[in-house]
């Protein structure tokens, strides 16, 4: 995986634009939505404090001005004297009941009870006003002597809620009497729900979670005796459910205010925040692409360029140029090669062409050195000689010696294939003789292809090749010489094939000619001069190639460009 | 027959000249030879050859100079320069001179015989001539209705019938007349100037030259059509005779 990023340029710069901006979304993005919904959370809490401290002091102040109102009534004698000596002065007695009561009258009653009985009571009821008097409130009074208990009127007690009842005892007797303050579930309701929101819940309960009052969204209980659960098996009280929930103690009453919010955001506000998330990771990841395909072309286009120029300079094409259409490192990259190959060029121009000037001096030097006249017409002596005495070989290799080197020593470094070929039926004439005409030569080509021009001296060593190491111990040789104009495809190429049937190339030779292997063909001078020659003059896609046929033997194919005009 | 005057300074390229080639075949005669230009000129005053082969480095007169007098005082005799070296100032000489061809020493069998045939027949260009009178110039063969000697009549119907014979023979031909070779070739000679066998060829070699017109028919086969079995010799023969190969001559025609 490593491996195949580092192979290519695109990919690494995919990967690592992937990597910052991906770490930058999601990082940023759960920060963020995070960050925001704490904030937001802790806003609303505080909010959610305010709103329920202000309904905690209106509970307080409320259950105070009850808890006064129980004062004044513990200390009337008025009651006193109704409880102990039943005193019967109703009018004296709700006078002093309504008194005691006027400030919490719009959502309270009041009661006298002596033992279970209720003497009097400012609340209207139906059925019976009596309490039990060994348990629930007054047994609690009756326990906490002179002390204010809170507790649920057992008659009306349901999972809905019920009606609170305060009481406290203030005399002791054959049947103690005890004061009652009783606030209806409506009248609760009444006073605290123009305090909360439409979306909360408030409830008011006993200490042992027993509700007084539900309100809002608390109304159903379901909230409430999650919460009672919770306590029950041990668990934090919020377990479960998704609202924020806050519990306090209203003063030293033992009574239980608990306000429900819903949640500031709620899941969805979270997972839409999580969408968006992944929605930018999709997005950055599609960007990345598009950006790391155009950042790699944008860098590796002058790259490829300039690696793939320099492959074509080591193979040998010393016009090689780098076009590029920018103005920055690159293009002063480019500049500089095109620069080296150029002086490269001119360099080995010069070589070449100092090589060339050496070799025209050697041939000028040779030709001073034999006055051609003197050679030819020594030849052409020879020839006559030989024919007076009846030695026509003598003749024979006189003549074709006198044509090879005609062509041979020339200065001219082209000639017609028609003068190639003579030179060759020359060169075999003599060698028929020398070897006692083991082989034999057909040449083939039609008159039309005569007139191309090529480099002199390139069919002749191919010729010596097949003679000398394809068909020495031979008897029977042949040698085919023919020639095409290949006009298909759009080709201009003159195709030389010099077949043999001797024992077939080496694949040593096969494998260097074919190969272009230098060394190895450096053994064989001169077939490694003619590709050389031709290489020189027409490109590196020229030159030779061997086959070795099924039917045996070896097939030399020379390629160049056709043209009846030297280059 | 064609008169012909070889001039050489060398001694055996004369000699050579004068015996190796097949002078007959092609219908002419050395009538001098000549070691210099001077008496190269001397003896074509004397013997008026129709034409000339003469080097062009010879001491006293080169062969320039004697092309040059040669043409002011025989326009109509026509020369052959042979040299050892191609230099280009010596053939635009030869050319402005009308000299009518050029031979690089040494020279192969049969180029001399094609290039006379070719300057002597084919020289210059006859325009409104068609191939058949071409043809019957450069091989000049003699018809039978021409020739009123009765054994010679019935010597070239042997020919035209047994041309294709691989092994001809005189001895067969006066066979089949009852006559003896001696007196058949006498007879031929005297009434055709040339021999049978120079006949024989020539007869084979327009045979041959009608078979390449068709461009299909390979030269091996045309060979052996016309009697030979060597090609080596059957194109020697053909390029002596018609001044070019038969591949050359079935590619490209006379011209």
């Amino acid at each position: 995986m490593k491996g195949v990023i580092k192979q290519s340029f695109k990919r690494q710069i995919f990967v690592i634009f992937l990597t910052v901006t991906l770490a930058l979304v999601i990082i940023g993005g759960i920060l963020t939505i995070q960050g925001f919904l704490t904030k937001l959370s802790s806003d609303y809490e505080k909010r959610d404090l305010d709103q329920f401290s202000v309904i905690k002091k209106n509970m307080e102040s409320d259950l105070k001005m009850s808890e006064e109102a129980l004062d004044k009534l513990s200390n009337s004698r008025v009651i006193k004297a109704t409880i102990e000596n039943d005193y019967a002065n109703s009018l004296d007695i709700y006078t002093s009941l309504y008194e005691a009561s006027r400030g919490i009258r719009d959502f309270a009653g009041v009661g006298i009870y002596k033992g279970g009985r209720c003497l009097y009571s400012t609340w209207t009821d139906t059925g019976s006003k009596d309490l039990p008097q060994n348990y629930s409130v007054l047994g609690q009074a009756q326990t906490q002597k002179g002390k204010t208990v809170y507790s649920l009127d057992p008659r009306s007690s349901s999972e809905r809620g019920a009606a609170l009842l305060m009481a406290r005892q203030i005399t002791e007797g054959v049947e103690n009497g005890y004061i009652v303050i009783r606030i209806e579930q409506n009248a609760v309701k009444e006073r605290l729900s123009k305090e909360i929101n439409s979306k909360d819940g408030l409830m008011l309960t006993t200490g042992f979670l027993r509700p007084i009052c539900l309100l809002g969204t608390a109304e159903d209980g379901s909230e409430l005796s999650g919460i009672r659960k919770n306590f029950l098996i041990g668990q934090k009280y919020t377990f479960g459910s998704t609202n924020n929930i806050y519990i306090t103690e209203l003063a030293d009453t033992g009574l239980l205010c608990i306000y429900v919010t819903p949640p500031a955001l709620g899941e969805g506000a979270a997972r839409a925040g999580y969408q968006i998330v992944v929605i930018l990771s999709i997005i950055s990841v599609l960007v990345c692409l598009l950006v790391a395909s155009r950042m790699s072309e944008y860098f590796s286009k002058p790259i490829a360029a300039l690696s793939s120029a320099m492959k074509r300079f080591r193979k040998g094409d010393f016009d090689t140029k780098i076009e590029l259409e920018r103005d920055d490192e690159f293009e002063q990259l480019a500049t500089g090669f095109n620069k080296m190959t150029t002086q490269l060029k001119t360099t080995m121009e010069e070589r070449v062409e100092a090589e060339r000037n050496v070799n025209e001096t050697r041939i000028k030097m040779m030709q001073a050195q034999l006055n051609p006249h003197f050679l030819y017409n020594t030849l052409d002596t020879i020839k006559w000689v030989a024919k007076a005495h009846g030695v026509n070989e003598v003749a024979t290799l006189s003549s074709s010696l006198a044509g090879i080197l005609r062509t041979g020593i020339s200065e001219k470094q082209f000639c017609k294939l028609s003068n190639e070929l003579e030179l060759v039926q020359n060169y075999c004439d003599i060698q028929k003789i020398r070897f006692d005409d083991k082989f034999d030569i057909t040449i083939d080509v039609p008159e039309d292809v005569m007139n191309a021009v090529i480099p002199k001296l390139i069919l002749q060593p191919i010729v010596e090749n097949a003679i000398i190491h394809g068909m020495e111990e031979m008897d029977d040789g042949h040698i085919y010489v023919a020639a095409v104009h290949d006009t298909a495809n759009g080709n201009n190429l003159l195709k030389i094939s010099v077949q043999d049937n001797g024992k077939g190339i080496s694949d040593e030779m096969l494998n260097a000619l074919n190969n272009d292997d230098v060394e190895t063909l450096k053994g064989h001078l001169g077939l490694n001069n003619v590709n050389t020659i031709i290489r020189l003059y027409y490109g590196k896609e020229y030159g030779v190639m061997a086959f070795r046929p099924s039917e045996g033997g070896t097939v030399m194919i020379v390629t160049l460009p056709y043209s009846e005009d030297q280059p | 027959m064609t008169s012909v005057m070889i001039v050489d300074d060398e001694k055996y390229v004369r000699q050579g000249i004068i015996t190796e080639t097949d002078w007959d075949l092609i219908g002419c005669e050395v009538v001098a030879e000549a070691s210099n230009g001077e008496m190269a000129y001397e003896l074509a005053i004397k013997h008026r050859p129709d034409l000339i082969i003469s080097d062009i480095k010879m001491p006293k007169m080169t062969g320039i100079e004697l092309a040059e007098k040669i043409h002011e005082r025989f326009p109509n005799t026509k020369i052959i320069f042979l040299t050892a070296y191609d230099e280009f100032e010596y053939a635009r000489a030869a050319i402005k001179l009308g000299v009518s061809d050029y031979l690089l020493k040494p020279f192969k069998d049969g180029e001399l015989e094609g290039s006379v045939q070719k300057l002597l027949h084919l020289h210059p260009m006859t325009s409104n001539a068609d191939d058949a009178q071409l043809e019957d110039e450069l091989i000049n063969l003699k018809k039978k209705e021409d020739i009123s000697n009765r054994y010679v009549q019935s010597a070239i119907e042997y020919i035209e019938n047994h041309f294709s014979d691989a092994d001809f023979a005189l001895g067969k031909l006066a066979e089949s007349m009852g006559v003896s070779e001696g007196h058949i070739s006498r007879l031929f000679k005297a009434e055709t100037d040339i021999s049978i066998g120079n006949y024989l060829t020539r007869y084979r070699i327009r045979k041959a030259m009608n078979h390449l017109k068709n461009v299909q028919v390979k030269v091996y086969e045309v060979a052996e059509k016309v009697g030979y079995q060597d090609i080596a010799y059957f194109s020697n023969t053909f390029k002596k005779l018609v001044g070019k190969s038969p591949s050359d001559y079935q590619a490209k025609g006379l011209e």
